[in-house]
C-alpha cells in the first residue's frame, strides 16, 4: 500500500559532502532536493528518504532547494533530518514537516564535577534521576498545575518555570528565543490538547528520548568549549533530549484535520496526507502557527523544569549547591519547529518561514535571535548520538546562513527500523552489556531501550564530520555516555 | 489479532498492516496492534473499562478517530489497555468501543512504546475482498 517502488535518483554531486535530486526526478518538483552527506552516509539512506524529500519539494511556495541533513532517515511526510524555506506569501505551513512532536529539543547542562567523583555515585545518581523524572508511556509529571495556570505556561514558556522557582534567570539567554515564543495563542488551542498535555510538564516520554550523563571526552576547540565553560575531558555535563509530550501531538493531530479541509478549499494537492498544508498567510496557517508556538513553549518548559529536577538531584547526591557545581545551562535548541527568519535569498534579505523536522538551527555569529554574549561567539548546536556512540556540541556558522537557512544535523539518524533493531538483541541484555562498557542505564521500557541500540544508528562522527566539513557546523567537544536514563 | 508490524517502510517510526473479514474485525485487529505497540497486552490487568464512540463520515477518519482516541486516553488519563472490543456500524459512519486496562504502572506492567500519535503518511482504508489497512504510528 505504501509506495514502495521508489526509484534510485540520479544524484548530481556538488561537491564531497552535497548531492543534488533534479526536479526532473518526479512530476510536480518545484525546485531540486539537495542532501548533505558523505558518499557513505548518502549510500546507506534509505529510499523513502529520497521519495518524502522530494515530495516537500513539490509543495507550494517553496522557491529553493529542500534540504536533507546527514543524519536523515524516513519518517512521515518530511523526512527526519528535513529543512524547508517557504515564501510567507505564496508558501505553506505543514505540521508534518515539523512533527507531531513540537520542539522537541535538546538541552546541555556542565557541571564542574569530574569522572572520578562521579563514578562512585554513578548508579545512585542515575537511579534517583530515573525516580524523580518520570518518563516512558503516558507518565505524569511532578509539577502539579491547573488547567488554566497551563495556559500561562503555554504563552510564557520557560519563563514561567523562573518565576515559579524552577531554574535561574540566567537560564532564560542559553535557550532558543530566549524560551518563550513571542506569538503564542492559547485560545488556539483545543481543550483536548490541553487535556492531554497539562499533567505531562516535567516527563521525558520515550521513543529517543533521554537524560544522559557524559564527560566531555573529546574537545576539539578549547578556546570556544571554554567560553561554554567546558574546560577538560574529565568533566561531567548532563544531556536531556524532549519535547512537548502529549500536548504538541494533539495540537499537531487537530491541526492536521483542520488543513484537511483548507486542502480542498485552497485546491492544494499533496503527494502525501502526511505532507497536508495551509497557505500561511490564511486565517488557518497563521492559527497553527500560533497553536504551534504554544506548544513550542510547553517543550521549552517541560526541558526548564527537568533542569530544575536534574539539579536537584545532583544537590542530593553530591551534598553540594547546583550554583557550587556550576550547573550552567550551555544552550537548549529546538529541532522540529517551524519559524520565520530573515535570509538573504540571490543577494535579497527576505523574511521566509523556515521548518525543520529534525533539524537544528545554527545560526553564525552576528544575528539578533542569540543574546548578546552568544552574538559574538555564534549559536552552540547539541546533537544528540545514541545512547553507546556519544553526543556532540557544535557550532553555527556563516556558511550555515548562506548554504542552509542556518541549519545542521539533529542526531545521528536511524539505519534499522525499530522492528529489526527489536530483533536483534533484548534490552536486558544490552543493559548488561552497557554496563560492561561502563554505562549505566535504566529505563521505562526494555523493548524500547533495545530499538535505541548503537548499532540502529548511523555513526554520529560521520554525521557530524560531514557538516563541520561543508563548513555548516563547527565540532565542539565530543561527549561519552556513563549514565543513561531511557525513556 | 491479523496485523503485523513491517520493516522497511519508515526507520525512524512504526508501521503495521492490519487487515479484517469485515470493518468491525478491521477496528479490532488495527486497536490490538496499537494496544501491542505501547505495551505486552498480557501484563494490562482489565481493571478500568473505558467506553468510546466515534462518529466520522469516512471510513479512513473514522478508523483514524478511533486509534487516535486511545493514545489520547493514555495521555489524558495516563491509561493502557489489555483489550478493544470494537463495533462498527452497517453504514460504517460509528464505531463504538469498549476498552479494558489499568493506570500507567511501569513498576508492574511490560510497557513499550509512548507513541505519539497516528499519522496520515500514505494513509489508505481499503477493501479488496477483505479489508485492509497500512498504519505508521510516530514514535
Amino acid at each position: 500500500m505504501i509506495n514502495r517502488n521508489i526509484p534510485l535518483p540520479h544524484f548530481e554531486k556538488k561537491s564531497p559532502n552535497i548531492w543534488d535530486i533534479p526536479t526532473s526526478y518526479k512530476e510536480g518538483m518545484r525546485v531540486p532536493a539537495r542532501i548533505f552527506a558523505s558518499e557513505e552516509l548518502l549510500k546507506d539512506m534509505d529510499l523513502a528518504v529520497f521519495d518524502q524529500l522530494t515530495n516537500v519539494a513539490c509543495l507550494p511556495g517553496i522557491t529553493t532547494p529542500a534540504l536533507c541533513m546527514p543524519d536523515g532517515h524516513s519518517g512521515y511526510g518530511f523526512p527526519i533530518g528535513g529543512v524547508a524555506a517557504f515564501d510567507v506569501n505564496s508558501g505553506v505551513i505543514s505540521p508534518g514537516g515539523i512533527g507531531f512532536d513540537i520542539n522537541c529539543g535538546m538541552r546541555l547542562v556542565t557541571t564542574n564535577l569530574t569522572l572520578k567523583e562521579v563514578r562512585p555515585k554513578l548508579h545512585k545518581l542515575v537511579d534517583l534521576l530515573f525516580e524523580r523524572v518520570p518518563s516512558g508511556v503516558g507518565g505524569h509529571g511532578f509539577v502539579k498545575i491547573e488547567k488554566s495556570q497551563f495556559k500561562d505556561v503555554m504563552r510564557e514558556g520557560a519563563r514561567w518555570c523562573i518565576d515559579n522557582g524552577y531554574g535561574w534567570d540566567e537560564d532564560l539567554n542559553r535557550i532558543e528565543d530566549f524560551g518563550r515564543i513571542e506569538h503564542a495563542d492559547a485560545n488556539l488551542v483545543s481543550d483536548k490538547a490541553i487535556s492531554r498535555g497539562f499533567n505531562q510538564l516535567g516527563t521525558l516520554g520515550s521513543g529517543n528520548h533521554y537524560l544522559e550523563i557524559q564527560h566531555a571526552a573529546d574537545i576539539f576547540d578549547a578556546k570556544t568549549a571554554a567560553k561554554f565553560g567546558i574546560h577538560s575531558p574529565d568533566q561531567i555535563c548532563v544531556m536531556v533530549h524532549c519535547g512537548s509530550r502529549g500536548f504538541g501531538h494533539q495540537i499537531a493531530t487537530d491541526y492536521l484535520k483542520v488543513f484537511h479541509d483548507v486542502m480542498k478549499r485552497e485546491g492544494i494537492a499533496v503527494r502525501d496526507p502526511e505532507l497536508s498544508c495551509a497557505p500561511f498567510s490564511s486565517k488557518e496557517g497563521q492559527n497553527y502557527f500560533k497553536a504551534m508556538a504554544c506548544a513550542a513553549n510547553m517543550a521549552f518548559a517541560n526541558r526548564q523544569v527537568i533542569l530544575h529536577r536534574i539539579r536537584e538531584c545532583f544537590k542530593t547526591v553530591f551534598e553540594q549547591s547546583p550554583e557550587k557545581m556550576e550547573m550552567n545551562l550551555v544552550y537548549d535548541v529546538a529541532h522540529n519547529i517551524a519559524k520565520l527568519e530573515e535570509h538573504n535569498v540571490d543577494g535579497k534579505k527576505k523574511k521566509l518561514l523556515v521548518h525543520r523536522k529534525g533539524a537544528t538551527r545554527c545560526f553564525g555569529p552576528g544575528r539578533q535571535e542569540l543574546a548578546p554574549a552568544l552574538r559574538k561567539i555564534g549559536q552552540p548546536v547539541i546533537i544528540g548520538g545514541s545512547m553507546e556512540t556519544g553526543s556532540y556540541l557544535l557550532l553555527g556558522t556563516e556558511k550555515a546562513l548562506e548554504e542552509t537557512f542556518g541549519s545542521t544535523a539533529h542526531g545521528s539518524g536511524r539505519t534499522m527500523s525499530r522492528t529489526q533493531a527489536r530483533g536483534e538483541v533484548r534490552g536486558e541484555q544490552l543493559q548488561k552489556d552497557l554496563e560492561k562498557k561502563g554505562i549505566y542505564v535504566r529505563t521505562a521500557s526494555y523493548s524500547g531501550l533495545a530499538e535505541e541500540a548503537g548499532f540502529a544508528y548511523k555513526p554520529i562522527s560521520s554525521v557530524v564530520d560531514t557538516m563541520h566539513e561543508a563548513g555548516i557546523s563547527k565540532k565542539i567537544v565530543g561527549f561519552k555516555p556513563i549514565g543513561n536514563i531511557k525513556g | 489479532m491479523p496485523y503485523k508490524f513491517i520493516e522497511n517502510v519508515t526507520r525512524a517510526d512504526l508501521c503495521f498492516e492490519a487487515t479484517g473479514k469485515n470493518l468491525t474485525a478491521l477496528f479490532q485487529s488495527a486497536a490490538d496492534a496499537v494496544l501491542a505497540a505501547m505495551a505486552d497486552v498480557r501484563s494490562i490487568k482489565k481493571k478500568i473499562t473505558k467506553k468510546v464512540i466515534i462518529e466520522a463520515e469516512t471510513v479512513e477518519d473514522l478508523l483514524y478517530n478511533f486509534l487516535e482516541e486511545i493514545i489520547f486516553l493514555k495521555d489524558a488519563e495516563n491509561l493502557v489497555f489489555a483489550d478493544a472490543q470494537v463495533t462498527v456500524s452497517p453504514d460504517q459512519k460509528k464505531a463504538t468501543a469498549t476498552l479494558f486496562g489499568d493506570t500507567v504502572s511501569p513498576t508492574t506492567q511490560k510497557l513499550h512504546q509512548d507513541v505519539k500519535a497516528v499519522t496520515r503518511h500514505y494513509y489508505k482504508v481499503e477493501k479488496n475482498g477483505e479489508w485492509k489497512t497500512q498504519i505508521v504510528l510516530d514514535i
